[in-house]
């Protein structure tokens, strides 16, 4: 057999697979339930005033490169957004309208995400993404009862890329030699129920150590056991009690919720309808029978069209590769942040750092110290001290504050960090002229200056 | 330092009511937190409550006789008072702070820090129509009027400026009716009351803080708490209240007579007319070194950063304040327009200094004790 041919058959059979008429009862679970965690989501949003302090306090906004043309709101705009949010949640999770639903979800929430860089957070992505997945699944209410395996695989490489990236991002010395940041963060954290009789009873040091592994190998190992089928029902128990002891020990939301919903779509698909078969049985009452049996339809005609299944391989590509992008930057991603975002590197650093700006006005030999105070909320401010292409927009924006006319001033950066409790370091070169760096992305960076060598803090 | 004995903590707290589930590691935040409270921000809000009753003493003297020397002891007084506030000022956690919900508010603050001095909001024009107006001799009317003329700031202008002439526009019917010019001759005995009025007042707004301190210590005793869930709350709140060192002192009180800062001018200088800035930075820093190692033994941050292994970071915060403090006191403590007269350039290595401090307390030292920085959203995180 030629290797073309070899090939062909290879990609015959991936396709029959794809298209294997499965049951849609767990999407459906799994589109209710992300229906509700949207309506809690945008709830929290509008109850505890974060539209006021995330949107409406600050003066300045960070924004996405390429993302900048996007107007940005007022408040009662943003509230507005969120009550439309609330709304389509609750269409979703009764599947009513759902392309959509979808479609106008995925793109409010993305706008929302997409006004300040200074409120990305990895499960604010994962919502976006998983909701634009869900436009292309046919999990509507009145949907067909079989639907081809590939509207689950699209879903399990979903999750699966949030696990295993989370796990690279630990495979660090830090995290599993020193057992950093866990031990910064356990050590702050002894009230929380078990934290401290467990720090009594390992020592600290230790306690982190194991903690720290524990939660590489389950994000490393999680996705494959939940998709074997002999050590799912177990993984997914471990799974429940990772996200519960994240949601007791960090201040992580909704994250918890919205990984242990995700991960049932690697439960057998037709698990909503054994269960109810279960409980009916419990009850007495009657059961229907296979209710996905459906009217048998050729297996191709489950997958998507040639141009919808273009799109999805491209979209698991970029969810596949793209995190991959800030090795190709060298150094400690941790320190530098290029490539931080959009790649699953969840609570993986403790970092602080303090920032203030000299400007050089034209004709003027007295730099003027700016302090990001003047521009940022608190939140802000704590967000961007850390982060170097922050600070470098925020440079900017300072630089055209200043300009006189056509002449630009010099600005520069005393920009120190601390990363996992090392001793705090200049994090960009104080001598180069900000005004003079593009951006982030591009370029060798070379105005970021290299990770601190050693070793994190060594608590007791 | 001397090293506490943590031992001795855990089973002094236990014995007085912690929970069996608290830790030994829990148990010495929690005593930090308490130790601030009832040790570090008492002790200075009892000196400066000795420093304010001889104020008053000093103010009342004035009022009776208006003379040089009565006005110069009470303007001693009132440096003596500024002194000890100042030291409270870098430390202003609890019902000092502004209440929760707002803006660097935090819970159980009740804003008693504003009702001793308003600094930047001091409103002198506002002191002067009252001045005039003699309106002021009423310690209880006083209390309701805006804190910024009834506060160690209002004080400050009223003693220290000169030459009686006030800071109202034109227009405004003080000058335009030519009400100032026709209580001129008055002005200064009329300044001397209000004086005392204000220094009576300041006594008793030191009570109502002496009252709450006292309640807010019961109400955080152990936690969890109505204000705190857990005792590293309770230390963030703390640490809220020490980045008056970073987002003013830093930003504005130094920045400004460094010249560094863009309104670097006199006008937004803190103390213009006594002329004590750089005492008023130093005392912040002697503060801020205050609540950062504790006192008379009560547990501080430097004894967490010790009990975490973090020994060499405690050296270097108390070596960058000790640098500071030195800078400032070779400075003379003198006026800041004398200092820049000799070196224009002469307050720079002052704020750099005093930049050293707040470098390593933004970066490492919220690290390794895993603290927030103020005026955070408490929004997800991951």
């Amino acid at each position: 057999m030629g290797k073309d041919s070899r090939l062909s058959t290879i990609q015959q059979s991936l396709l029959q697979w794809l298209a294997e008429p499965v049951d849609s009862a767990g999407l459906h679970v799994f589109r209710f339930a992300f229906g509700v965690v949207a309506v809690i989501g945008a709830a929290r949003f509008l109850t505890y005033d974060w539209v006021e302090r995330l949107f409406a306090r600050p003066v300045f906004h960070f924004r996405y490169l390429g993302f900048d043309w996007l107007p940005i709101p007022d408040a009662d705009q943003i509230r507005v957004l969120f009550v439309v949010l609330l709304v389509l949640g609750l269409l979703i999770a009764f599947g009513l309208l759902l392309r959509i639903t979808m479609a106008i979800y995925f793109l409010v929430f993305s706008y929302i995400e997409l006004i300040d860089v200074t409120t990305y957070l990895n499960h604010y992505y994962l919502v976006s993404m998983l909701s634009l997945w869900m436009f292309f699944l046919p999990i509507g209410r009145g949907g067909p009862k079989r639907v081809g395996r590939w509207c689950y695989v699209v879903l399990q490489l979903q999750v699966t890329c949030v696990y295993t990236y989370a796990a690279i991002a630990k495979a660090t010395p830090d995290w599993l030699l020193h057992g950093q940041p866990m031990e910064i963060w356990l050590a702050s954290r002894t009230s929380v129920p078990f934290v401290g009789q467990a720090i009594r009873l390992f020592g600290l040091s230790t306690l982190a150590m194991i903690a720290s592994w524990l939660g590489f190998l389950h994000d490393l190992a999680v996705a494959p056991f939940l998709a074997w089928k002999k050590s799912r029902a177990i993984a997914y128990v471990v799974l429940l009690g990772f996200h519960l002891g994240t949601h007791l020990l960090f201040n992580i939301g909704m994250f918890p919720i919205i990984m242990s919903v995700a991960a049932t779509v690697f439960f057998d698909p037709a698990w909503p309808r054994r269960w109810q078969a279960r409980w009916r049985a419990w009850r007495g009452t009657a059961v229907d029978g296979d209710a996905a049996n459906g009217t048998a339809r050729p297996a191709r005609s489950l997958l998507p069209g040639r141009a919808v299944g273009a799109f999805l391989i491209a979209l698991g590509a970029f969810q596949v590769f793209w995190p991959l992008r800030g090795f190709a930057y060298g150094g400690n991603i941790l320190w530098h942040e290029r490539g931080m975002r959009f790649s699953w590197r969840v609570m993986c650093r403790e970092k602080n750092g303090s920032v203030e700006y000299r400007v050089l006005r034209p004709g003027t030999e007295r730099a003027i110290r700016i302090s990001p105070g003047r521009y940022l909320t608190g939140y802000q401010e704590r967000e961007m001290a850390t982060r170097p292409d922050m600070i470098l927009q925020l440079a900017h924006q300072i630089g055209r504050d200043y300009a006189e006319g056509d002449a630009m001033p010099e600005v520069y950066v005393d920009a120190v960090a601390s990363l996992n409790g090392r001793r705090a370091a200049p994090l960009i070169d104080p001598d180069v002229d900000l005004m003079t760096i593009r951006d982030e992305i591009i370029g060798d960076g070379s105005w970021i200056l290299d990770a601190p060598a050693g070793a994190p803090a060594d608590l007791r | 330092m001397t090293r506490f004995p943590y031992g001795l903590v855990l089973i002094s707290s236990l014995a007085c009511g912690g929970s069996d589930a608290m830790v030994e590691e829990d148990a010495l935040r929690q005593q930090a937190v308490r130790d601030f409270v009832d040790v570090t921000l008492t002790t200075s809000v009892g000196e400066a409550r000795t420093a304010l009753l001889g104020l008053q003493t000093a103010a009342q003297a004035y009022a009776e006789a208006p003379t040089a020397d009565t006005r110069s002891a009470t303007q001693e007084a009132w440096r003596q008072a500024i002194a000890a506030w100042q030291v409270i000022e870098a430390m202003a956690a609890g019902p000092l702070g502004a209440p929760d919900g707002v803006v660097g508010g935090q819970p159980g603050g009740q804003d008693l820090r504003d009702a001793v001095y308003s600094w930047p909001a001091t409103n002198a024009c506002s002191i002067d129509r009252i001045t005039v107006a003699d309106t002021h001799a009423d310690v209880d009317a006083l209390a309701e009027a805006n804190v910024n003329v009834r506060g160690l700031d209002a004080l400050e202008y009223i003693l220290f400026d000169d030459d009686l002439e006030n800071d109202c526009s034109r227009r405004n019917p003080v000058n335009a009716d030519g009400i100032w010019e026709a209580e001129r001759a008055n002005l200064e005995a009329r300044r001397a009351r209000y004086s005392a009025t204000i220094a009576t007042l300041l006594v008793r707004e030191f009570d109502a803080v002496d009252t709450a301190l006292e309640s807010y210590s019961t109400t955080i005793r152990d936690t969890p708490n109505e204000f705190f869930p857990s005792a590293q709350e309770g230390l963030n709140s703390i640490s809220d209240a020490l980045f008056y060192i970073d987002n003013t002192v830093r930003d504005v009180k130094s920045a400004r007579i460094a010249g560094v800062a863009e309104d670097a001018g006199p006008e937004g200088r803190e103390s213009l007319y006594a002329n004590v800035s750089i005492s008023h930075i130093r005392a912040n820093v002697v503060g801020f070194q205050r609540a950062f190692n504790g006192m008379e033994g009560g547990v501080g941050f430097a004894d967490l950063l010790e009990d975490v292994g973090a020994t060499d970071l405690t050296t270097r915060m108390n070596q960058a304040i000790d640098t500071f403090l030195a800078e400032a006191d070779a400075t003379g403590l003198r006026p800041v327009e004398d200092v820049l007269a000799e070196d224009a350039n002469g307050l720079t290595t002052f704020h750099d200094n005093l930049r050293a401090i707040t470098t390593l307390f933004k970066s490492e030292f919220l690290s390794v004790l895993d603290l927030e920085e103020p005026d955070g959203v408490p929004v997800d995180n991951d």
